[in-house]
């Protein structure tokens, strides 16, 4: 089957170029002889060996054509012709020829329209139009109906995409459809050959959505479930997958990466919980995938679903409060006949956003001076330099008054960065015939960040597998491995940023310099002298078993069963460490997971009523161990990490963990009539991380949908379409492994030594306080939704209403530590959120040659502290705030509880008592005269944003196509703030260190800045709140689909190239490296987010 | 063929359909650490319980390079910040605040002590130990809480008497009297005394009956209960296997200190005390009653060769004259700027801490050149230009007219310090980046040996105090003057005698020993010395800094009770 597979793909190439030139070639068919001699074999042995034989290629169903009839053919130079005249003359099957390609249809009257008109005569064929429809990624789009504008004349595509049309009029209008997919109008202009690519249409009201243990049309749908478009951000240099989703889904947030390999924080809806575990449930291929999010290749996944409210969520009942993203891999797609092999790469060159360098030489100098001013410059005011300051008077250290004094000035940052680079590969071959398909890929990809040696390289392949055993069952793998590769180890950057530029790294014969300040600390760069192997591995195989069990129809069973293994080994050298003394490790980690899902499906209609049933039973189980050898003291490393025992100090650490799941769900599906739909689940949980007695949850949910568009009143003659949902259910949130239970720990500051040349006596202490009353977090949820998609498929969109409570909230309840615990797991109050996401997408224009299409993301979430504890212990009739934890009742989780900063006090000032000029002004707000954390406090804001959005546009003109992403979040009024505070350091570390120009700190000359100075110490330190507001143009990107004309010469089905931005442009006023991952001016260990420009080419065969 | 199908089918229906024991699937077993309910049951394990008190009580004491630790001793009358400025307990304003990270740290490290010792008392009844091991363990646990209820009680005053383990949260404390908490520790302590073993009788490190009978007695002077507390230093003073060190003994008991630059005394007992290896029993040592236990690349030994660990004190009270900035009169670098372990460079000190006027010169006035414990080597009050560059290389770099006028531009660089601080020329091998001389590397500052928790002078000094408020001045005279005489300073008279001159003693004897502030709190005139004697926190000192506040984060989380503030402290 595949042998016939690839030639009909060959096969079809070729056509596409016979078709272009038809006239010249149109007497094929009246010239071609061949020689056969076949004795009993099947028709399609016999199409396989004609196709051989010539140029031919074979169109027809499957189902319409008897394959396996028996025949004999002996042939002496026969024209083909001839030949299938003998052997389907008086067989059900009809054959029509058309230039090379052969026609087999089922004889039968020809009372539909969409079936194609083949002309009886070649020589009649100026009005025929041939042509192939396929999706965006060049797969052919079988049945996609292909109809003249105006008649009643259209064909469908055949398996292959192919269709030919014979026109009533010259100069049609040909509209082309499918299911999933837009519309598309195409004016034939005299041409006698058509690619039509259609775009997947994201709201596409036929579109299969996968839902969890199982799919649904997406016009079926009670609750909110988004699905992502992943192909708008093809183009972007995503090394990870969700960072595709960052802006483009309303409630979805996905937090910036600015270090390689790095996977976002993904987080759906608003903060649902306060201590409990805030990570979003991702399942992939129907597994719940716990591993390195980085491990998955974008160019493996064909779709990502989010399951937005409670009622979709509950399905996973206990995991899922924080939302479910439920990914699907590519497969061999039905309907594919033959291999398509595709090969994608890009490269991407990348820079900070921020161009930030550190203080030089003059601006480092000037800071030392300013942070001594009552020394350097004259009083009172100090803004005459005073003659007789030396720099002997400050807490220089020698190597720095060498430097002041010699001249050096060194950038530190630049001899850390270089300019970031991406490069990725990546191939795949697929294909599907009616007993199995197929999806295989590799992938390498390698990533040198803005740092040197901060590099990631992964190299992943994947296997998809699905044959059919019998018509009624089929076995199947999704299994993949990804090899991760974080060896190197960068210079440390936050000392980078903070050694002065008056020292080097190096000293004049090319040796590093030790300590570059003498003051022991080793020079920033012998961390990326180390000998690093930085390995993870991460293979999974989802085995599955499906059967629709015989004789009773509708019923179908399936068992999932997944197993991954999951290994990390990080090993080290690095003669620098420890005090120049050398020390190495090795770290090995393993965990495991097992999965098994025993699903049962029945699916029946009768009459109005169409049921789906869904019963699933299932189990979970990880585990983990590490095992840490370290030593320190090497007189000799030249073996490395491999010869551990050669240290002085010798250590081992080892670690181990497991847990485990036990669930049951069901799960109807009710459609009553074409309009009215009901989903309810019930879930139960088992989890072993609560105490006993709670270890197991019900977690139950409704939805409601009604299509207004379907009843009888509505004009059922437009195309317009409106759906009403109403969803409520309950999610539950997990607790950390082992948090109900009284633990000790032993740590080093446990340890004793008693007596001199002993050895250690080891130590244990309680470390957490039982709660034997633990459990779940439970989040209940009501949702509206309107989907709704008018003026003739140009608008679509949905909105939705959420109203989300939480109660029992896992928390780490402050104790007073005079019960010898600074907290406790606990289950208490109830936090709510309400919230309204919008999305839209409208087509402004669609013309044959060019299209504009909009689409508008817009989200908003309200979040609140409805109650904590529920006591009045002031007794002022309220219930009480636990400030200590930062929670207010009424307020966000979020609010921001500090002091008012009214600005900087100044050498003039009457300075409160424990503050110095140069230190933040903070309001007295009760005015006693000091400042004090009970009473001087106030609320500034919060750090929650108001509202975000994206807007997407898409452009194309004939062959290329121009896409621009806009993303934006809004804190409105003191909202989406975050603190950004200086360095503060003591003196001697603030004179002796570094850090960014991008601000100015205060100094007697410089009084009116917004940052105060950073070496003064007054009795409150205060932090300053800023807006992060920010709107970004996140993604551009130009691609241009090289015309079928010159690609059918070149025999490739497909060929794109491209060039896109990303994070080009970001507007906003925070200061520092970027606003969305709250990076300020702080000279610590931060990493820059990055700006990237990047080239690909994606080609199909 | 498709019989068979259905037939497997049905056996993996089966299969996974059985429904397993669902109460065993999720049972829960701690796989990498121990549960409560498992680890107080035999006796290792309480001696691990016991060791935990033993290394978080060190750490208290001896913590990190971090500007909670040295409180004990900083911003008293003995020692103040070296660099004059607001850090390390540079102001009394901001520092003493609620909010303060130091006022937190102490209180919830000591409360630590507190519970854990009580989860100790607690399980003791149902646990499978001996009646006689029982009392062992309960009597080290009981000396540990009042140990802890010690130094809450004299930093904050009454605090609450938190004396059973929590085993469910609770938010309610309140704050019993000063005395009801001298009260319990009285129990505890005299539970401790009577039943901890003899001092012969424990491992270097270990309390005995002898370190409990001492603070015992410290707390019935805060009690006013003087014949008590004269009967229980009766018990340490009189031990047969206790006596102040008259002779010469340790490692170093037949040599001199030696320095390359410095002309340095004769070695002596008082000298021979702080030597590396000498602070044990096991080393020799009679006056050591209680020593926290400190080894150098030792898992728990507290001190590291290659990374910051404990007690950073040479770092912190050393002066910085090592730095490559120190010039002489002509202006060229005078000092190598190197660390290097002696006398006259001081090892690897940054000069962030330093001793009063009141201790380097008035406490000496009159024995100046007979107190071996003012000899040249036990307090270093000279330092000579190392730089064979400098042309005036050996010279004095304090003297004029060679003074070098760095000392004078920045007076940390060099100031005079009393050598217990470091360990000169005895640095651990490890510790030399340049063992032949002397050079030290990055990684040195801290003091290399054990330290002293408490010696018999102090017990010495306590009973003379007991004595002076008893109005037995004889006998208070004659128990300051057996301190005295070992250091050949002139004996006093009764008339001499006063807390006063006990304190000026205690400071000559056991300066960077004792935790000066505890001592002061508990006498009550911490305020009063400060203003007298501290020339950096003298001026803003307040009257209600005697005692700390009451942290924050305690008052904020203590939901269900008012935890009431100090008075004079924002509330």
């Amino acid at each position: 089957m595949l042998k016939l597979s690839l030639k009909m793909k060959i096969s079809m190439l070729s056509m596409f170029l016979v078709l272009f030139t038809m006239q010249a070639n149109s007497s094929y068919a009246q010239r071609t002889k061949i020689t056969l001699d076949l004795n009993n074999v099947t028709i399609e042995r016999l199409i396989d060996e004609i196709e051989s034989q010539t140029d031919f290629h074979f169109v027809y169903q499957i189902k319409e054509v008897d394959l396996s009839r028996l025949v004999s053919v002996k042939a002496n130079k026969e024209l083909v012709t001839s030949i299938l005249e003998r052997i389907f003359g008086n067989t059900r099957t009809t054959h029509n020829v058309v230039d090379k390609q052969i026609f087999l249809k089922e004889r039968e009257p020809q009372s539909n329209n969409f079936s194609p008109k083949v002309p009886s005569s070649p020589i009649e064929l100026q009005m025929v139009v041939s042509g192939i429809v396929t999706d965006n990624d060049g797969t052919p789009l079988p049945g996609a109906n292909v109809v003249e504008k105006g008649t009643t004349n259209g064909v469908t595509a055949d398996f292959d995409g192919n269709f030919n049309i014979d026109l009533e009029e010259n100069n049609a209008v040909l509209v082309v459809s499918y299911i999933g997919f837009a519309t598309k109008e195409v004016v034939v202009n005299e041409k006698s050959n058509i690619t039509v690519v259609l775009e997947e249409d994201a709201a596409g009201l036929d579109e299969v959505v996968v839902v969890g243990y199982g799919t649904q049309n997406r016009i079926d749908l009670t609750g909110a479930v988004a699905s992502v478009n992943l192909d708008d951000f093809r183009e972007a240099p995503n090394v990870n997958v969700f960072q595709s989703l960052q802006g483009t889904i309303p409630g979805i947030q996905i937090g910036q990466v600015n270090q390689t390999g790095e996977s976002p924080s993904i987080s759906v809806r608003g903060q649902t919980t306060i201590n409990g575990n805030s990570d979003v449930l991702v399942v992939l291929d129907g597994i719940i995938y716990r591993g390195n999010l980085s491990d998955i290749n974008p160019n493996d996944i064909q779709s990502i679903d989010v399951l937005k409210d409670a009622s979709s969520k509950a399905i996973y009942g206990a995991q899922a409060a924080n939302g479910v993203l439920l990914i699907t891999s590519k497969k061999g797609k039905t309907g594919q006949q033959g291999n398509r092999i595709n090969y994608s790469t890009y490269m991407s060159i990348q820079f900070p956003t921020v161009n930030a360098s550190l203080l030089n030489r003059e601006e480092w100098i000037q800071k030392v001076k300013d942070s001594q001013y009552q020394d350097a410059y004259l009083g009172p005011d100090y803004l005459e330099e005073n003659p007789a300051f030396d720099f002997n008077m400050t807490s220089l250290r020698g190597t720095n008054l060498d430097g002041i004094s010699n001249g050096s000035n060194f950038d530190w940052f630049d001899e850390a960065t270089q300019t970031g680079l991406i490069q990725n590969h990546n191939f795949s071959i697929s294909g599907a015939n009616e007993a199995v398909s197929y999806f295989v890929s590799a992938n390498h990809l390698k990533q040198d960040g803005i740092i040197k040696n901060d590099t990631y390289k992964r190299n992943s392949v994947r296997i998809n597998l699905e044959t059919n055993v019998a018509s009624w069952l089929k076995f199947g793998i999704n299994s993949f491995a990804a090899f991760g590769n974080r060896s190197g180890i960068h210079p440390n950057l936050s000392s980078i940023m903070q050694i002065s530029p008056v020292v080097g790294w190096k000293d004049s014969d090319g040796d590093y310099i030790l300590s570059p300040l003498e003051d022991g600390t080793a020079n920033p760069f012998f961390n990326s002298l180390a000998d690093n192997e930085d390995l993870n591995q991460n293979i999974s195989g989802n085995f599955y078993f499906d059967a629709d069990i015989p004789f009773i129809k509708g019923l179908n069973y399936r068992i999932n069963y997944n197993n991954s293994s999951r290994t990390t080994s990080n090993f080290y050298s690095n003669i620098y460490d420890n005090g120049f003394s050398g020390a190495a490790f090795k770290n090995n980690t393993a965990s495991k997971e097992m999965l098994l899902d025993n699903i049962l499906t029945y699916d029946k209609a009768f009459d109005d009523h169409h049921v789906k049933l869904t019963l699933v039973s299932g189990i979970n189980t990880r585990e983990y161990n590490s095992t840490e050898a370290r030593g320190q003291g090497y007189s000799d490393l030249s073996l490395s990490y491999n010869s551990l025992q050669q240290g002085d100090i010798q250590t081992i650490n080892s670690g181990a963990w497991d847990e485990s799941y036990v669930y049951q769900m069901a799960r109807l599906n009710y459609k009553f009539k074409t309009q009215y739909l009901l989903t309810a689940t019930l879930r139960r949980d088992g989890f072993s991380g609560f105490a006993p007695g709670n270890k197991t949850g019900l977690f139950p949910s409704i939805g409601l949908g009604w299509i207004v568009s379907e009843e009888p009143f509505m004009n059922k003659t437009s195309n317009n379409y409106l759906k009403l949902r109403a969803s409520y259910g309950q999610n539950g949130n997990l607790t950390n492994r082992y948090s109900s239970l009284a633990t000790v720990s032993t740590n080093a500051s446990s340890y004793y030594v008693f007596g001199d040349g002993v050895s250690t006596s080891i130590g244990h202490n309680p470390s957490t306080l039982a709660n034997e009353n633990l459990t779940w977090e439970r989040t209940k949820e009501l949702n509206f939704g309107l989907d709704f998609n008018v003026f003739n498929n140009r608008l679509d969109g949905s909105i939705n209403y959420y109203n989300t409570n939480t109660n029992d909230l896992l928390w780490d309840l402050n104790v007073p530590t005079l019960t010898g615990f600074s907290s406790v797991k606990t289950n208490i109050g109830e936090i709510n959120n309400k919230g309204i996401e919008l999305t839209a997408n409208y087509q402004i224009l669609n013309g044959s040659d060019f299209t504009w299409d909009i689409g508008v993301n817009f989200s908003s979430n309200k979040n609140k502290v409805v109650t904590l504890l529920g006591q009045d212990v002031d007794g002022d009739g309220v219930e009480d705030d636990l400030i200590a934890s930062g929670l207010f009742i009424g307020k966000s989780i979020g609010t921001i509880y500090d002091y008012e900063v009214e600005g900087i006090w100044q050498i003039d000032d009457d300075i409160m008592p424990g503050f110095e000029p140069g230190s933040y002004k903070i309001v007295d707000q009760n005015g006693d005269g000091s400042i004090s954390a009970s009473d001087d406090r106030v609320f500034l804001g919060r750090t929650e944003p108001l509202y975000r959005f994206g807007i997407q546009n898409t452009f194309q003109y004939k062959d290329f196509s121009l896409r621009f992403f806009i993303n934006s979040v809004q804190g409105g009024e003191n909202g989406y703030m975050s603190a950004n505070n200086p360095y503060y350091a003591s003196i001697g570390d603030i004179q002796n260190r570094n850090w960014f120009n991008s601000y100015e700190l205060w100094s007697p000359q410089n009084p009116d800045v917004k940052y105060e100075a950073g070496y003064t110490s007054p009795a409150v330190r205060a932090s300053r709140y800023f807006s992060r507001n920010f709107v970004r143009f996140q993604d551009i990107s130009l691609a241009y689909n090289v015309p079928t004309s010159v690609l059918d010469q070149l025999k490739i089905d497909r060929l794109k190239l491209y060039v896109s931005g990303k994070n080009l442009l970001t507007l906003t006023d925070w200061d520092g490296w970027d606003p969305e991952s709250a990076q300020g001016i702080y000279t610590g260990d931060n990493f820059p987010v990055l700006k990237s420009i990047t080239f690909g080419l994606d080609i199909s065969f | 063929m498709k019989n068979s199908i259905i037939k497997i089918f049905c056996v993996i229906v089966l299969f996974t359909g059985i429904s397993c024991d669902e109460d065993e699937f999720l049972k829960e077993t701690p796989l990498d650490f121990y549960s409560l309910d498992t680890s107080y049951k035999d006796l290792s394990q309480y001696d691990r319980a016991l060791t935990a008190l033993y290394g978080k009580v060190r750490e208290i004491h001896f913590g990190g390079y971090d500007t909670k630790y040295f409180c004990y001793w900083l911003a008293t009358d003995l020692v103040y910040n070296g660099r004059e400025n607001n850090l390390y307990f540079g102001d009394y304003n901001s520092w003493l605040d609620p909010t303060n990270d130091m006022v937190a740290y102490h209180w919830d490290s000591w409360y630590k002590i507190v519970t854990n010792a009580n989860t100790i008392i607690d399980r003791l009844p149902a646990s499978d130990l001996s009646d006689s091991e029982k009392l062992m363990v309960e009597a080290e646990a009981r000396f540990f809480r009042g140990l802890a209820y010690r130094y809450l009680v004299y930093l904050y005053g009454g605090v609450p008497l938190v004396l059973e383990e929590v085993s469910v949260p609770k938010s309610d404390f309140t704050r019993a009297t000063k005395e009801e908490v001298f009260d319990q520790i009285e129990i505890d302590l005299s539970f401790a005394a009577n039943n901890l073993p003899k001092i012969s009788e424990v491992q270097d490190g270990k309390v005995s009956n002898l370190v409990a009978n001492h603070y015992l007695a410290e707390i019935y002077l805060s009690i006013n209960e003087f014949d008590n507390a004269i009967n229980a230093l009766n018990v340490v003073i009189n031990d047969a296997n206790t006596g102040l060190m008259t002779d010469r003994f340790g490692v170093k008991a037949t040599e001199d200190p030696q320095d390359d630059f410095l002309d340095l005394g004769p070695g002596d007992p008082y000298w021979d005390l702080f030597r590396p290896g000498n602070q044990n029993r096991s080393g020799g040592n009679n006056e050591a009653l209680w020593v926290a236990q400190l080894e150098v690349d030792i898992i728990g030994g507290g001190l590291s060769s290659t990374t910051s660990q404990l007690n950073q004190l040479e770092i912190w009270a050393g002066n910085a004259s090592y730095g490559s900035a120190v010039q002489d009169p002509d202006g060229v670098q005078a000092m190598l700027g190197l660390p290097i372990s002696g006398y006259n460079a001081g090892g690897r000190a940054y000069g962030l801490i330093r001793n009063t006027d009141y201790y380097l010169n008035d406490v000496w006035q009159s024995d100046w050149d007979n107190d071996i414990r003012n000899a040249p080597h036990n307090i270093v009050r000279e330092v000579k230009y190392n730089n064979p560059n400098s042309a005036y290389y050996g010279l004095s770099a304090l003297e004029e007219p060679n003074r070098s006028p760095t000392f004078d531009a920045v007076t940390w660089r060099w100031y005079p310090w009393p050598s217990k601080i470091s360990t000169p020329g005895e640095h651990p091998e490890q510790l030399y980046q340049d063992r032949e001389n002397n050079i030290l590397l990055g990684s040195a500052g801290s003091t290399y040996r054990d330290m002293y928790y408490l010696r018999l002078p102090e017990s010495y000094l306590l009973r003379a105090e007991a004595f002076f408020r008893k109005g037995e001045l004889q006998n208070a005279a004659d128990d300051i003057n057996v301190v005295r005489e070992r250091s050949n300073a002139a004996p006093i008279t009764t008339t001499d005698v006063s807390i006063d001159y006990i304190l000026d003693e205690r400071a000559r004897e056991l300066v960077y020993e004792e935790f000066r502030r505890i001592t002061l709190h508990r006498l009550g005139n911490l305020v009063e010395r400060v203003r007298q004697y501290n020339p950096w926190n003298g001026d803003e000192i307040q009257d209600h800094h005697g005692l700390w506040p009451i942290p924050f984060s305690a008052i904020e989380a203590n939901t269900n009770a008012v935890l009431e503030q100090n008075p004079g402290y924002p509330q």
